[in-house]
């Protein structure tokens, strides 16, 4: 126990050091320092693209997504103050950028809707069957969120990240984000109990193999 | 909202990571099953989260969105001043300046050189071109630049508002053509003082600042006034501060005590031990082909296995257990042990002298005997071989069983003249089912026509059989209570026992399989289509099962039969042009060096990567130990490392396999010995249900002694050496690690846990394992602490079982389960006189083996008459049986002397190893 709390220390540490490192950036960038933003780039390419495909968008619209975020912290570089931390605001960008996209793609949705006869869009059974085989069922319980519980949630997985930062980020109360927490969880705990119901049953001796 | 339902909302909140800290919550979990299961449900899902993969955007879209960022030229930064501050602070600049100028009566030459500076034609032209359609925020405060300044111009008026730019490419772009503008100024050997502010004006003083400092451009003393010039080198200090900090804040903060700190432990990392070891372990992985679970196998294999075979040297005994048993101890023996003890106790750990501090004993490694007080301990003396039956004090058999059980139970009990060991470490795992040797001597056994030899009964263990979990685990001990009166403390067995359920992983999963069959002209054509027969019988639909072999090269290459036509038609077809073949055509046959590899290229084609670990499996059916056979090792490795399990069967009756077991294990498989044709059906069902039988995987077994208790041994197991450590661990890594790639279970070993540690890699369904501890508590309360992690097979997770023992000051009686452990205690015994008999009777000395069991047979024959409950044990009669057909068996040798000794040393090796309670089946 011991050495694990003295490991945890040390990862605090270099966390901070790391972040205290990184709040440079732009400020390397602003004095012309081409590299940071390519370090930048390079730090935050995982977790942006991740955020964003968690919330359930197609690679095309993510790469989009991930251009528009990065050309956007590019712009507003200058109003970043090197006393706060970075991962929150470029966060706050990126959910900024997400919520016009989504907005849009309502909008756009709606015309679509009454323009036009709505396809049914389900996937049929062949189809489900594969996703099911494919998909990783909690990415696909996490997309299934409601969006605010979603934007909380996939918050929260970013390293770092702590429920006052996200109550920041989205404007909310700090308890707010403490009940969307709660009750993703627990959305995604009943999932994750169907799916292991589900699993019982098929690996119950009784039941036919499913290899 | 009931309590059970708040207490599952509060679990929500907890940090999966922590332990429970608070008591009421850990109480109700540990009442609550439901509770307990949602938590261990939500524990399950947290890991799943944490693990979920990064996603990542491809390389492509990385560099385009880099390439549109450096597109724009970086921005210098611009702050947004309120207009009326603007307005303010440049007002007050000018005042200042026209102050100082007055004071120095230079106003006149200043206004003259200002109404004469020239602008040049080119630059001016081209600063116009860029104000016009950039809209550049450029202030002057002189009415005489007016004419060149208009609201379009290069000049705006004061008190205009600032327009940004269009767009920030243009506002760059603008930026920076300022930035080049005031360069050129700088360096313009006219450019005055005066021209030098005023620009700097428009920009930032700061920049100017940088620039005088930076640029060192000489500043006529009258250009500027004192306290102008102090006010712009305090400007300038302030932003070369500023412009310092992205260096200069790392090394403050670097500089900072925590950081320091963290400095140090980041350099100190590489010093400490635990990286030391890791480096080692992977630099002792990457130099041996064994870096795997197998690696663990095998060390413990090689440790723990019981000779077998007339060829095995009998192992030495260690002095003290030859004096726990009764022997006569020689004396060089007794001297080695006595040095051996002696220098452990010179490397003695301050780990132990650091325990005080904490009610659990961490510590380092290493065997720490501490020899006491030694007195006289009344051994029994054994008697020369050839004597009459003894008898006891009264001249009864009853009495001489009952001194016989005394002195066994008095030997458990005492407490002087103990040595201990240190309780910390890795120890050998004795967990050890299906020993492929044991299998081996059967095997011999049976083919001799001895099959009808004794074997003793399994003690059938207490425990109850999980339901919703794969292992339960059990604690208990051979006495109820502490000895109120003993000064010297109470020597006790500690009984940790492990339960598996008997749940599987359902039906077993399709197989991926390919046959080698290795055939020769002395293979036996009738094992072959036994075992062929078998396979065919057992396989299920899904199952792709393809045969290859190493017999005449032809045009379909080592390649015998596809998947499709694994049916009995063309097995037979197969198989009876395989044995009609002249046996001249089999001298020209493919080699085993290409016919594996063939096989396992096929079988990695075929590989789902996502089936149950074993599914993948390669089987050499040989009827001889190859000369190639060591260097394919690596190759096994690998493939095994890639989930193709290598799984040998020997068809020989009188050749161990020991190169065959050394690949199987290399290969994570299973070695069998095809004991005749009718073996055939139960070494494929084994081999096929091997795979669906593991309900865990990576056991990591801790044993935390509390203080006051001292460890004397661990039953049958011993302290790992730091190599034998070293691979255990990385064994188990390499276990945590691709399961976490096969299944999905969070990755969580890499730390040494405090206490005795086992590792056990995998654990069977239905099957039970007990480990001993012999230990000598000195005060009540707790003893040990006993915690089992694990990798769930049946919901693919990690999980943990914890159980705490503790016992308070009473008198001695015993209970069931108390009983429970004496007796497994006494099944030790059992294996130990056994084992001992076998190496007697291999070195020639069976009367002393004779003798040997015949004490046996006087403990267990005392006991049922001490102990109340054991008159009518079956387990225990059973027991006794065996023990007096043996004595007659080797009574009869002896007086015949006819040759079957080997075969009864065999025999007794194998009873032993069957009645050893870690021991399966």
């Amino acid at each position: 126990m011991r050495i694990m709390t003295q490991t945890k220390a040390a990862d605090t540490r270099q966390n901070r050091v790391a972040d205290l490192e990184e709040r440079n950036w732009l400020a390397a960038h602003l004095g012309g320092d081409q590299q940071a933003f390519a370090q930048l780039m390079q730090a935050y390419r995982k977790p942006l693209y991740s955020f964003l495909v968690r919330h359930g968008l197609d690679t095309r619209h993510c790469d989009d997504l991930f251009q528009d975020i990065f050309l956007k912290i590019h712009k507003s570089a200058h109003q970043y103050q090197a006393s706060k931390p970075l991962s929150p605001w470029i966060f706050t960008i990126a959910i900024n950028t997400l919520r016009d996209f989504q907005r849009k793609k309502s909008l756009h949705l709606t015309v679509v809707e009454v323009a036009e006869t709505i396809e049914d869009e389900r996937p049929d059974p062949e189809q489900s069957a594969h996703l099911t085989e494919t998909m990783d069922w909690l990415e696909e319980a996490l997309a299934s969120l409601p969006k605010a519980q979603a934007e909380a949630m996939t918050l929260s997985m970013v390293k770092g990240m702590k429920i006052k930062d996200i109550g920041a980020m989205l404007g909310l109360p700090v308890n707010t984000i403490k009940s969307q927490l709660r009750r993703a969880k627990q959305s995604l705990m009943s999932a994750f109990q169907a799916r292991q119901t589900q699993h019982r049953t098929q690996s119950s001796p009784s039941g036919v193999t499913h290899e | 909202m009931n309590k059970c339902d708040h207490i599952k909302a509060r679990l929500l909140d907890l940090d999966v990571s922590l332990p429970i800290r608070d008591a009421t919550l850990k109480q109700h979990l540990e009442q609550c099953t439901d509770c307990a299961a949602y938590h261990a449900e939500w524990v399950a899902l947290q890991q799943q989260l944490d693990q979920l993969p990064e996603h990542d955007v491809s390389d492509d879209v990385f560099a385009r969105t880099l390439a549109a960022v450096n597109k724009n030229q970086v921005a210098k930064p611009q702050r947004r001043l309120n207009p009326g501050w603007a307005t303010g602070l440049a007002a007050s600049f000018v005042l200042v300046a026209v102050a100082g100028l007055l004071y120095n009566n230079q106003l006149g030459e200043f206004q003259a050189d200002f109404s004469q500076a020239p602008i040049d034609g080119v630059n001016q032209s081209v600063e116009r071109e860029e104000a016009e359609t950039q809209n550049s925020p450029l202030v002057t405060f002189s009415a005489d630049a007016a004419p060149e300044a208009s609201a379009d111009g290069f000049y705006r008026q004061r008190n205009q508002p600032i327009e940004e730019p269009a767009s920030m490419s243009e506002k760059t772009a603008a930026l920076a053509k300022e930035e080049q503008l005031v360069g050129d100024r700088d360096q313009d050997e006219d450019s005055s003082a005066e021209r030098i502010v005023i620009t700097g004006s428009r920009i930032s003083r700061q920049d100017v600042a940088a620039d005088l400092v930076e640029e060192e451009v000489e500043m006529p003393a009258v250009a500027v006034a004192p306290p102008l010039m102090d006010e712009l080198q305090a400007d300038h200090n302030s932003m070369t501060t500023a412009s310092d900090s992205v260096v200069e804040r790392l090394t403050k903060n670097n500089a900072h005590p925590d950081n320091v700190s963290a400095d140090k432990a980041l350099r100190r990392k590489p010093n400490s031990e635990a990286l030391l070891e890791q480096l080692e372990v992977s630099r002792a992985a990457s130099e041996s082909p064994f870096t795997d679970d197998d690696k663990l196998d095998s060390a413990h294999k090689e440790q723990q296995q019981i000779p077998a075979g007339p060829v095995v040297e009998p192992a030495k005994p260690q002095p003290r257990l030859l004096q726990e048993l009764g022997y006569e101890v020689p004396a060089e023996l007794d001297r080695m042990g006595r040095e051996n003890r002696l220098s452990a106790a010179a490397h003695m750990t301050e780990g132990k002298q650091a325990a005080s501090a904490s009610a659990f004993k961490p510590g380092s490694r290493g065997e720490i005997d501490r020899v006491k007080q030694k007195k006289d301990v009344s051994k029994k003396q054994v008697s020369g071989a050839g004597l009459p039956a003894p008898t006891g004090p009264d001249g009864s058999q009853r009495g001489l069983h009952a001194q016989a059980a005394d002195a066994w139970l008095e030997q458990r009990q005492n407490t002087s003249g103990l040595s201990f060991k240190q309780a910390t470490g890795y120890w050998a795992n004795t967990y050890l089912p299906g020993d492929p040797q044991m299998r081996w001597i059967q095997a011999q056994l049976l083919a001799s026509g001895l099959q009808d030899l004794p074997q003793p009964m399994d003690h059938l263990q207490p425990f109850d059989t999980p339901q919703n979990a794969p292992l339960a685990l059990y604690v208990s001990s051979d006495l109820a209570a502490v000895d109120p009166v003993s000064t010297n403390g109470t020597r006790m067995r500690l009984q940790v026992g492990i339960q598996a359920s008997e749940h599987q992983g359902g039906h077993r999963t399709a197989l991926n399989l390919a046959v080698v069959l290795d055939i020769s002209p002395q293979t036996s054509e009738s094992a072959v289509r036994a075992l062929l027969a078998a396979l065919l019988k057992h396989k299920q639909p899904g199952d792709q099962i393809s045969v290859y072999h190493t017999g005449p090269s032809g045009q379909q290459g080592s390649l015998l039969l596809k998947p499709v036509d694994f049916r009995h038609g063309p097995v037979q077809l197969m198989l009876n042009q395989l044995f009609s073949e002249p046996t001249d055509a089999l001298q020209l046959f493919w080699p085993l060096e290409q016919v594996l590899p063939a096989a396992g290229a096929w079988l990695q084609q075929h590989d789902n990567p996502k089936a149950v670990l074993g599914s993948s499996a390669l089987w050499l059916i040989t009827d001889k130990d190859q000369q190639a056979l060591p260097a394919m090792e690596y190759w096994v490795q690998q493939q095994a490392t890639n989930g193709i399990s290598f799984n040998t069967l020997s068809l020989s009756n009188d050749d161990p396999g020991r190169q065959l077991q050394r690949l199987a294990l290399v290969g994570q498989g299973h070695h069998h010995v095809l004991a005749g044709i009718t073996d055939a059906d139960r070494v494929v069902q084994a081999q096929l249900k091997a795979a669906s039988r593991a309900v865990a995987r990576a056991l990591r077994l801790q044993i935390r002694l509390a203080d006051g208790v001292e460890l004397i041994d661990v039953l049958g197991s011993h302290a790992l050496n730091e190599l034998q450590a070293r691979q255990v661990r990385a064994a188990e890594q390499s276990l945590d690690q691709r399961m976490a790639a096969n299944h999905g279970i969070q990755a969580d070993r890499g730390e040494d846990d405090e206490g005795i540690q086992i590792i056990i890699p995998n654990f069977f369904a239905g099957d039970t394992h007990v480990i001993m501890l012999d230990v000598l508590v000195k005060q009540p309360g707790t003893v040990a602490d006993v915690k089992l992690k694990y990798k769930d097979l049946i919901q693919l997770r990690n999980a943990q079982i914890s159980q705490q023992f503790n016992l308070e000051r009473g008198s001695r009686t015993m209970g069931q389960l108390e009983r429970n452990v004496l007796k497994n205690h006494l099944a030790h015994h059992f294996a130990e006189a056994f084992t001992h008999a076998a190496s007697l009777i291999r070195a020639g000395h069976t009367e002393q083996a004779i003798q040997q069991l015949q004490q046996l047979h006087d403990v267990y024959r005392g006991l049922r008459q001490r102990i109340t409950g054991w008159q009518s044990d079956d387990e225990l009669q059973a027991d006794e049986r065996v023990i007096e057909q043996y004595l007659a068996l080797l009574r009869q040798q002896a007086m015949t002397n006819d040759g079957s000794a080997v075969w009864l040393a065999q025999a007794l090796q194998l009873a032993g190893w069957y009645k050893h309670p870690g021991h399966g089946p």
